[in-house]
C-alpha cells in the first residue's frame, strides 16, 4: 500500500465514470425457472369449468376429462350444460327417474342420433359434477335417469389430490 | 492491443429482448394457471334393456357395503369377511379406508384374476365417501424400489343399494 491518496482517488474516479452495469443474471434465472413452473401448471384443457356453487369430491383418480354433456348436481339444482332442469324438490319428490332431467337428456339425444360404434356399445357419454355432500340416494336417481336415456358411459368429475382423505 | 481490451471489458449480451419476452410470458402463464386439476372416475352402467347373464364363476361376487357408520366386505356374496367400523378421529367419525384397502388386498391375493366388484351404498352415504371408497377399491398404492406404483385391485365397479343392516330385518 504505497500509493498516495491522490492516486487512489484518481483511480476510483476513473472507475465510477464508466456507465453503471446491472447484474441481470440472477433475474434471468428466476424468470426462466418461473416460466417453466408456470408452463407445467397451465391448464391445457379447461373442459370442465370449476363452478363456485359446488365443491367436487377429492380423489386420486388421474384420468383426463373428455368433452361430453355435463350434469351438475348442486345442493339445490340439477343443471345440464348450464341449463337448470330440475330443483332438489323435484328430485326428492320423484320416485326414481327425474322428469326434467330425462326430458333434457332425451332432447339432447334426439339432436344427435348418429352414434359411433363405441357409443353403441357403451351408451352415450355424460359427465356428472356432483357436490361432495350430496347423498347417494340423489346421485342414484341422477344416474338412473341418465341410464334410462341411454347415457351409460358415466364419468364422475373429481378434484385431484395427491392423497385423498375421507 | 486486442488482448488487453478483452482483459478489462466483460462480454456484454443484449438481454433486453429476452427480458421483454419473459415479462410478457409470465403474466400470460399466470392467468392460465390452474390450482385444482379436475379429473374423472370412469363408470359404465349396464344396459337396462339387456338381459343379465352370469356364469357360475362370476356369481362369486365381491361386495362392499358402504354404510354411514361402517364398511362391510362380503366375499363371496353373503359371507361376511370383515366389518370395518368408523374410527373416531379428532372427534369426527370417519370411515376407515386404510383398513378397507388392506382387506381388499388380502382378497386380491386369493382371487388374482378377479377385477369386478359390487359397491352397495346406503341412501345417506355422501358422494365424498363413495368416491373415496371407489379410490380404495380400484387400486392401492405401494412403494417398490423407491417409486410409488399403483396396483389394480378391482377396477370394474358396479353400484347398487345396500341391504338393510343385520338385526334390522
Amino acid at each position: 500500500m504505497n500509493e498516495s491518496a491522490a492516486e487512489r482517488m484518481q483511480k476510483n474516479h476513473r472507475r465510477f465514470m464508466q456507465p453503471a452495469k446491472l447484474n441481470l443474471v440472477s433475474l434471468m434465472d428466476i424468470f426462466t425457472i418461473l416460466v417453466f413452473f408456470l408452463l407445467i401448471n397451465t391448464g391445457d384443457n379447461e373442459l370442465l369449468k370449476n363452478s363456485k356453487h359446488i365443491k367436487l369430491p377429492d380423489s386420486i383418480a388421474d384420468t383426463r376429462p373428455e368433452a361430453t354433456i355435463t350434469v351438475m348436481v348442486t345442493v339445490t339444482d340439477v343443471i345440464v350444460d348450464g341449463r337448470p332442469v330440475a330443483t332438489m324438490e323435484d328430485v326428492v319428490s320423484s320416485n326414481g327417474v327425474i322428469p326434467g332431467l330425462a326430458k333434457e337428456l332425451d332432447y339432447l339425444a334426439a339432436s344427435r342420433t348418429e352414434l359411433s360404434s363405441e357409443e353403441k356399445a357403451n351408451g352415450r357419454a355424460v359427465t356428472i359434477l356432483g357436490d361432495h355432500t350430496i347423498p347417494y340416494e340423489i346421485l342414484k336417481r341422477v344416474m338412473m335417469t341418465c341410464a334410462r336415456s341411454n347415457y351409460r358411459d358415466l364419468s364422475m368429475a373429481v378434484t385431484r389430490v395427491a392423497n385423498a382423505g375421507g | 492491443m486486442f488482448t488487453k481490451r478483452r482483459e478489462f471489458e466483460e462480454a456484454d449480451l443484449n438481454i433486453t429482448p429476452f427480458m421483454n419476452l419473459m415479462i410478457v410470458l409470465v403474466p400470460v402463464l399466470l392467468i392460465s394457471m390452474v390450482f385444482s386439476h379436475i379429473t374423472i372416475l370412469q363408470l359404465n352402467l349396464p344396459d337396462l334393456t339387456g338381459s343379465v347373464t352370469q356364469s357360475a364363476e362370476k356369481n362369486r361376487q365381491l361386495e362392499v357395503v358402504l354404510r354411514e357408520s361402517s364398511i362391510e366386505v362380503y366375499y363371496p356374496s353373503g359371507v361376511l369377511v370383515k366389518r370395518i367400523e368408523a374410527k373416531d378421529k379428532d372427534g369426527v367419525e370417519k370411515l376407515d379406508y386404510e383398513m378397507l384397502s388392506m382387506v381388499l388386498q388380502e382378497i386380491k391375493k386369493q382371487a388374482k384374476d378377479k377385477s369386478d366388484m359390487l359397491l352397495l351404498s346406503e341412501a345417506g352415504v355422501s358422494y365424498q365417501s363413495l368416491v373415496s371408497t371407489m379410490d380404495k377399491v380400484r387400486a392401492f398404492r405401494t412403494i417398490t424400489a423407491a417409486s410409488a406404483v399403483e396396483v389394480d385391485l378391482f377396477p370394474e365397479i358396479s353400484l347398487g343399494d345396500a341391504p338393510p343392516m343385520r338385526g334390522e330385518i
